[in-house]
């Protein structure tokens, strides 16, 4: 673990980085998806359009995705994928849990706001592209509570909050970022990281607020 | 729309020469469509809500549901409305204005449980398929959550001296709450709402006045509740 900063400044570079290859024909069909989703809507999709923002044949596309959900779902799961690779990475970068949930959250959202339209693919028309892709959802939700009650077992509480606040935590976290990627402000996440702390800590039950 | 419309009788109204003004028959057609709507996409979801299923709930005509709706994303923005209204209105009454904030919070969350818990369709419409339903059933969602942030942003004052409360704070709060109902509700278990209130107030509580503050707060509550009263 880094004091003297160097892990901090790595850090930075890579989460404002894009954050998906767009190297094989696979690659562009989830960019051409998420360019497509994030404009029109799920509802709105045909994979026509997503084939020709992508530049790629019919036939590739199904060679690749049983169809348009499914190459919905992989999308997602691709964004999530690198989202939580670096906040584990940014996480144990960090010297105290505080510090280490600050550079998760940084990582966070500096990926969403370096991708946007694949930001908007997972956290604004997952939910309306039918019943697979709201179980995977709930699923990443209930992992990164997950995650909050890991961290929270390394903090000194001065209350005991109760078993739920971690979904809480999740659920306020996910208003805020769903709120600023509704008004295309994909680029401001990551002005939320000290807010999403204060709120974090507080609900925990962390006796000093974040700073 | 008028605050008595729900009131209306859901039947249908006799046929032929009723002798009731054409803008009446409207509206009563108008308040059974919305009504079958919420019952449909409650049942059914916003998927299984088809123009064929909310006619012949309401008994209006094909014709008379497109002279009032240009689809079925159109009648379920409009049903969503009336849903919401209608809770919002009902929860202002459930409120005491010069009560304390924190007294306010939990009077609100104990009504709000209650009436989801009560209204399982009307549940569903606005926690969970108002998201399937369209970039305008999204918007109308967006400004709900705003309605209701601005009733918790009244907590920032309540906060400890040397604490201040960002300004994202009450929709973070907002977006805690409905996302810990939805999932609820999602999962079958809308009727056991109401046991969430001490857990979600606390959820409510705590990003203004601290764990602490918040567990005092609402173990305070929660006495007062137990014992009849209704007071901070």
């Amino acid at each position: 673990m880094a004091s003297d900063g160097t892990t901090d400044v790595l850090e930075d570079d890579a989460v404002h980085a894009p954050a998906l290859a767009r190297e094989t024909q696979r690659d562009r069909l989830l960019h051409g998806m998420a360019a497509t989703v994030s404009r029109r809507g799920y509802a709105g999709t045909p994979v026509a359009e997503v084939l020709r923002a992508a530049g790629v044949s019919r036939r590739t596309f199904y060679e690749q995705f049983a169809d348009k959900e499914d190459c919905f779902l992989a999308a997602y799961d691709a964004v999530l994928g690198v989202c939580t690779e670096r906040m584990i990475a940014a996480y144990h970068a960090g010297e105290t849990w505080e510090r280490g949930l600050a550079l998760a959250y940084g990582a966070l959202l500096g990926t969403l706001a370096a991708e946007p339209e694949f930001a908007h693919l997972a956290i604004v028309d997952v939910l309306a592209a039918g019943p697979r892709a709201l179980a995977r959802r709930e699923a990443t939700l209930r992992r990164f509570a997950r995650f909050i009650d890991f961290t929270r077992e390394r903090a000194e509480l001065v209350a005991r909050p109760p078993t739920l606040v971690g979904q809480a935590i999740v659920g306020g976290i996910h208003e805020l970022i769903y709120s600023q990627l509704v008004r295309d402000r994909a680029a401001r996440l990551p002005e939320l990281t000290d807010e999403l702390l204060h709120y974090t800590f507080m609900l925990l039950g962390v006796s000093r607020p974040a700073g | 729309m008028r605050a008595d419309d729900v009131d209306l009788p859901l039947a249908p109204l006799p046929s032929g020469r009723h002798g009731l003004p054409r803008e009446e028959v409207v509206r009563s057609q108008r308040i059974r469509l919305l009504r079958a709507a919420v019952e449909v996409a409650g049942a059914e979801g916003y998927a299984g809500m088809t123009v064929s299923a909310v006619i012949a709930r309401a008994s209006v005509s094909r014709k008379t549901f497109y002279e009032l709706y240009a689809d079925r994303e159109d009648c379920f923005v409009a049903a969503y409305d009336f849903v919401i209204e209608r809770g919002l209105r009902q929860l202002g009454a459930a409120l005491t204005d010069d009560a304390p904030w924190s007294a306010r919070m939990r009077d609100g969350l104990e009504w709000a449980l209650a009436a989801l818990a009560a209204h399982p369709c009307e549940a569903r419409v606005a926690f969970v398929e108002v998201y399937a339903a369209g970039p305008r059933a999204l918007e109308r969602r967006d400004r709900f959550a705003g309605q209701l942030a601005l009733l918790v942003a009244e907590g920032a004052a309540a906060a400890p001296a040397g604490v201040t409360v960002p300004s994202s704070t009450p929709r973070a709060v907002v977006g805690a709450l409905s996302e810990l109902i939805g999932m609820r509700i999602r999962h079958g278990l809308v009727e056991r709402l109401p046991d969430l209130l001490p857990d979600l107030l606390y959820c409510a509580l705590a990003p203004f006045l601290g764990p602490v503050g918040a567990i005092e707060a609402a173990a305070g509550g929660l006495r007062s509740l137990a014992a009849g009263g209704r007071g901070g």
